[in-house]
């Protein structure tokens, strides 16, 4: 019998599809009755095996080139293509174009050099509907380790991914409630109180110049103005005007000053933005900052840091820097800091990376697409 | 500042720093009109950050012993839950535990602060806390010592 009437035979593009066949057959090719016992209860498991994988996965076989031969029917329901109109193409049918070419890549420079892919992937079903499915990829070889086939088992996890989205415009939203708000309480704060109490300050100043000897009088004009400072102290940490009205290379550099101030560690300042980003960017800019100098005053040990902001290509880039004594990954889950300041990079369609290393200090990296 | 009243507060904190065997020791001073508090001299310090270091307006010690004019223990794992640890830079710049902040005062007026502090966790007991109470009044007699002869001069 040649190979090629064997494979017609037996066709094994299909996973265990000849199971039945083989299994009719082991009788009167196989004398040894205990051996084919144990053949036929494997072939039964294999087959038995890719019925409970029909019925909880959405399967699919290629080629090496990525053909299709093989779909069950949960493909064909989820993506409302039939059999037909599936089998023979590639996987592009279903394309979304939501991944790039680099992702793709990635993808079959894994499974050609005969490693398992996993990952997520955003298809496109006939009607345009868009799903979301986790993959994986296992690739089957030959002797010399070259796949010939392909075995791809899906899972939907569309609503997972919707969850996440709305979870995440969530968060955006309630950071920018929160700013709002900030910013209202500060404007309050200062225009109201502010001016009442300076209103206070110059009633009682009148009164000390009317009557020279007033001890009281002054000791509770010292306290209105402690007051007043207090009360500018309060409007500014909350969401300081500058930020607003100038922007944030003016609010931080105000910022800096009074955290060198307060905590004694010199930061060195460079800004080489030549304009100002959009509000919401400056805003997460702003935070990021405040929130990775706290970290360094908290936990770094160091009594200098620096503070960079420049535009490379299309993304505001801000770097912050110390020498201090790091941490590790395990280490980190402290304060809700690190992850604040994640949300607010997300929250601009940024990034947010940190790199740490104990004992050599940490540098704290965020990026944000100046277009969007 | 003069030489010699930094002499004369290192003197009173070495020799608090014996009598209850403390890490850490400064004086602090409220300056300008938000009445903030700057450390002026330190025994026992790590660095030399604490002289630059100050409180924002109304908060951490200034808002507390400063404003209030009565003693308080500080203690690095209540700030933490408070979530007010960078109200407190002196705690982290000199890596203390626990310390005791007393108000340094002439007349009825808060003038400073007197800071004992330790880089373990330590609880001061009735006879420590008096020590420092004792020390801090000699610096603040001190204040009304100088005042006076300022006024007879």
């Amino acid at each position: 019998m040649s190979d090629q009437n064997a494979k017609a035979r037996y066709p094994s593009e299909n996973i265990a599809s000849n199971v039945d066949l083989l299994l009719e057959q082991l009788e009167q090719h196989i004398t040894d009755s205990s051996f084919r016992e144990a053949l036929q209860r494997s072939l039964k498991q294999l087959a038995d095996v890719k019925f409970a994988l029909d019925e909880a996965s959405i399967v699919a076989v290629t080629d090496h080139k990525g053909k299709i031969q093989y779909v069950n029917d949960k493909f064909c329901e989820i993506s409302s293509y039939s059999r037909e109109e599936l089998l023979g193409k590639d996987h592009r049918v279903v394309n979304s174009g939501y991944h790039g070419k680099a992702f793709m890549r990635e993808l079959w420079e894994t499974i050609s050099s005969g490693q398992v892919w996993h990952g997520e992937i955003k298809n496109r079903a006939k009607d345009g509907r868009e799903y979301w499915v986790d993959t994986t990829i296992v690739p089957f070889v030959d002797a010399e380790g070259r796949p010939y086939q392909y075995l791809a088992i899906r899972h939907e996890v569309t609503q997972l991914k919707e969850t996440e989205a709305q979870l995440q415009s969530m968060m955006a939203q309630l950071m920018q409630v929160q700013e709002e708000e900030r910013r209202r309480f500060s404007r309050d704060l200062h225009d109201g109180i502010g001016q009442s109490l300076f209103a206070l300050k110059i009633t009682l100043d009148r009164m000390i110049s009317e009557d020279g000897d007033s001890k009281g009088l002054q000791a509770l004009s010292g306290q209105v103005q402690q007051l007043m400072a207090e009360v500018r102290g309060l409007a500014w940490e909350m969401r300081p005007s500058v930020l607003d009205d100038l922007g944030v290379v003016p609010a931080l550099r105000t910022y800096v000053e009074s955290y060198e101030s307060h905590y004694g560690i010199r930061v060195r300042f460079v800004s080489e933005l030549r304009r100002r980003p959009n509000l919401l960017t400056e805003t997460a800019i702003y935070r990021v900052v405040q929130e990775a100098l706290t970290n360094i005053a908290k936990y770094a040990g160091v009594s200098e840091a620096s503070v960079t902001l420049r535009e490379v290509d299309s993304f505001v880039k801000a770097v912050i820097e110390d020498r201090g004594v790091g941490f590790t990954t395990d280490q980190a889950g402290r304060g809700v800091g690190l992850f604040s300041m994640e949300e607010r990079a997300r929250a601009v369609s940024g990034q947010l990376r940190i790199r740490s290393v104990p004992g050599e200090g940490t540098t704290v990296t965020l990026s944000v697409p100046t277009d969007r | 500042m003069d030489g010699g009243k930094s002499a004369f507060w290192l003197e009173v904190m070495e020799q608090l720093r014996t009598e209850i065997d403390c890490d850490f020791c400064c004086v602090g001073l409220v300056e300008g009109e938000s009445r903030s508090l700057h450390w002026k001299a330190a025994s026992g310090n790590e660095g030399e950050r604490y002289s630059s270091i100050s409180d924002r307006p109304g908060r951490g010690l200034t808002g507390t012993v400063v404003k209030v004019g009565r003693a308080m223990p500080v203690n690095f794992a209540d700030l933490i839950m408070s979530r007010t640890l960078h109200e407190y830079p002196i705690m982290t710049a000199e890596r203390l535990r626990s310390a005791y902040a007393v108000p340094l005062t002439e007349g009825a007026s808060v003038m400073g602060v007197l800071l004992a502090g330790d880089r373990w966790k330590r609880v001061y007991r009735p006879e420590e806390r008096n020590c420092i109470k004792l020390a801090a009044e000699r610096i603040s007699r001190k204040f009304a010592e100088n005042s006076s002869e300022a006024a007879s001069s």
